[in-house]
């Protein structure tokens, strides 16, 4: 009764697992498949052959390598804007108490709730209207917006949780209030920190319906929008699309892992937090 | 005492000089659009007369709305993607979750796998997707050609094309209802389990009559959540069908999108967008119900 216990838990584990990762799998396997070989049917569960000419292809003839750089470009940008801007008002929630305090957390929340959904067609006119169009500040702009409410908490809850004791003794020795920010608090924020900062370059790295209606010059396309250049009316160039797949999820899967446990708690800290 | 670095520094005024950006771009990039929806819904503007102007036409945009066929079966087609989707993430996210909870050894592995479809881009899920479903060189036919059955064109038949986009979209979302649940399960204190234990209750008693009455909030709310969520997603069906074949896997945000962005009636689709949110007002309503009764 307890081997068939086991039996089926580990089944069920391994039976989702399956799921989960055969799709990323038949990804990856057509990306190292020679351009004959991908053209062949029926297709080969276990590639016969072993090429990196579709990566060659990608990185050299499209323009995925002008896609990163706009990508890093608007990605980074959004990252160091948003983090400021949500440091600042983190810390003002965390520590001061002020009127107005509970409208501004209430409104915060309010808006989160909104669903961007909604919102495109506004957007896409105040973009239009502000003369961004066919601009990466565009981009930065709605992006920011689109995660500063999760950052904002997510900070807010991580000053709460530093001892107030430390920054008042370094405003008894002298400190200014935002000299103690910076010498105090900042410095021992930085996992918290961290965490918005990968959360924010996911966001931003992932996003393509704003880039898709924002952007129309080829030069200025993000890295998700180039995806789409390997899909032609009736014929997709599966070798070259899966090759540019999966350069596209190398950093948010290197970000899993390596701060896995963090991002699972940002992550449900956006659904969770009331 | 007035100068500037008095004032940056004075209790008074630094927290609002620290919100300010925040303030900003929140009014910026969400307040303003969400109220300018409203107005835009009133009028009729197409991307024809943006140049031009549009004429105002008051509540007639809504009108046609109540009498679009369409729209009525967009509605239809997001019952079913939603209920399909729900059933699929619920289930199996419910089952990973409380595996995970009481087997923390295999958990630590399973956990990150499982993980993944959920930080991919919509965009390389549509993609990853549409290639698995391919009817050559797709990994399902070849499977289904394998054991010899009959391959079937996934996206482009009417019956199984919103299927194929449930599959996909069970597939991406399940991992959050499994997070969510076991981030509950983790807040069941341990005291009324030792409690049933002494008493002499068997450890299926105590998940009946424990575990599952103190996790009905946390299901509830996941429900919600995930309702809304499943409701005004579009990016993937966008990617994968972009409504077709013949609007079988249109759905509302789907019509949305389309009404303005293919068609250009952008004041049409504002008014659907008007439509939607009330929809979620309407679940976030009773988000907050559950959400307060739980206290």
């Amino acid at each position: 009764m307890k081997k068939l216990y086991k039996l089926f838990i580990y089944g069920f584990l391994v039976f989702y697992a399956a799921f989960t990762l055969l799709p990323i799998y038949w990804v990856f396997v057509t990306s190292i498949k020679p351009a004959s070989e991908v053209a062949n049917f029926p297709p080969t569960l276990v590639p016969h052959h072993f090429s990196l000419e579709h990566y060659v292809f990608v990185f050299t003839k499209t323009q995925v390598v002008q896609g990163i750089k706009n990508s890093l470009l608007v990605t980074l940008a959004v990252t160091a804007l948003s983090l400021i801007a949500a440091s600042m008002a983190g810390y003002a929630l965390a520590r001061f108490r002020f009127r107005g305090k509970g409208l501004v957390s209430a409104g915060i929340l309010g808006l989160y709730l909104i669903p961007p959904v909604v919102n495109i067609i506004p957007l896409f006119l105040l973009v239009r209207t502000l003369h961004l169009l066919n601009t990466l500040w565009s981009l930065i702009l709605v992006y920011q917006g689109l995660v500063l409410p999760l950052l904002t908490f997510m900070l807010r809850n991580y000053f709460a949780s530093i001892p107030r004791a430390l920054e008042e003794s370094a405003l008894i020795d002298g400190c200014t209030r935002l000299g103690a920010l910076r010498r105090i608090t900042l410095p021992l924020s930085i996992p918290g920190l961290a965490t918005a900062a990968i959360f924010a370059f996911i966001f931003s790295w992932n996003e393509f319906i704003f880039a898709l209606l924002f952007l129309y010059s080829d030069r200025l396309k993000t890295f998700q929008i180039t995806l789409m250049e390997f899909v032609k009316l009736y014929r997709i160039d599966w070798g070259a699309l899966t090759a540019a797949m999966v350069i596209g999820m190398i950093p948010v899967l290197a970000f899993l892992v390596i701060a896995q446990r963090y991002l699972i708690a940002g992550l449900l800290g956006g659904a969770v937090k009331r | 005492m007035l100068t500037l670095k008095g004032i940056i520094n004075g209790e008074r005024t630094l927290p609002y000089l620290l919100l300010a950006p925040l303030l900003l771009l929140l009014f910026t990039v969400i307040l303003f659009p969400f109220l300018w929806n409203f107005y835009i819904s009133l009028f009729d503007l197409k991307t024809t007369n943006l140049l031009t102007g549009a004429p105002f036409t008051g509540l007639s945009n809504y009108l046609k709305l109540f009498h679009d066929p369409t729209f009525f079966h967009s509605l239809g087609v997001s019952v079913y993607f939603v209920i399909g989707s729900l059933l699929g993430q619920f289930g199996l996210g419910v089952i990973l979750a409380l595996i995970l909870h009481y087997h923390p050894g295999p958990a630590r592995f399973f956990r990150v796998v499982f993980i993944v479809p959920w930080i991919l881009s919509a965009l390389i899920i549509g993609y990853s997707w549409i290639w698995m479903y391919n009817y050559q060189g797709g990994m399902i036919n070849s499977i289904l050609r394998t054991v010899g059955l009959q391959p079937v064109h996934w996206l482009n038949n009417m019956r199984m094309a919103l299927w194929a986009l449930v599959i996909a979209n069970i597939w991406r979302g399940t991992p959050f209802t499994m997070l969510f649940v076991e981030a509950g399960l983790k807040t069941i204190p341990s005291e009324p389990y030792e409690a049933a234990r002494v008493d002499g209750a068997t450890s299926w008693q105590s998940f009946w009559y424990i575990t599952v009455p103190l996790l009905r909030p946390t299901l509830t709310i996941n429900l919600i959540l995930t309702t809304m969520w499943t409701f005004n997603l579009f990016d993937t069906i966008l990617v994968m069908t972009r409504g077709g074949p013949a609007n079988a896997t249109l759905t509302t945000a789907m019509y949305m999108y389309k009404s303005a962005f293919e068609y250009g009636l952008l004041s049409y689709g504002a008014a659907i967008a008007i439509v939607m949110l009330a929809i979620n007002a309407l679940l976030a309503v009773l988000y907050f119900y559950t959400v307060g009764r739980q206290k």
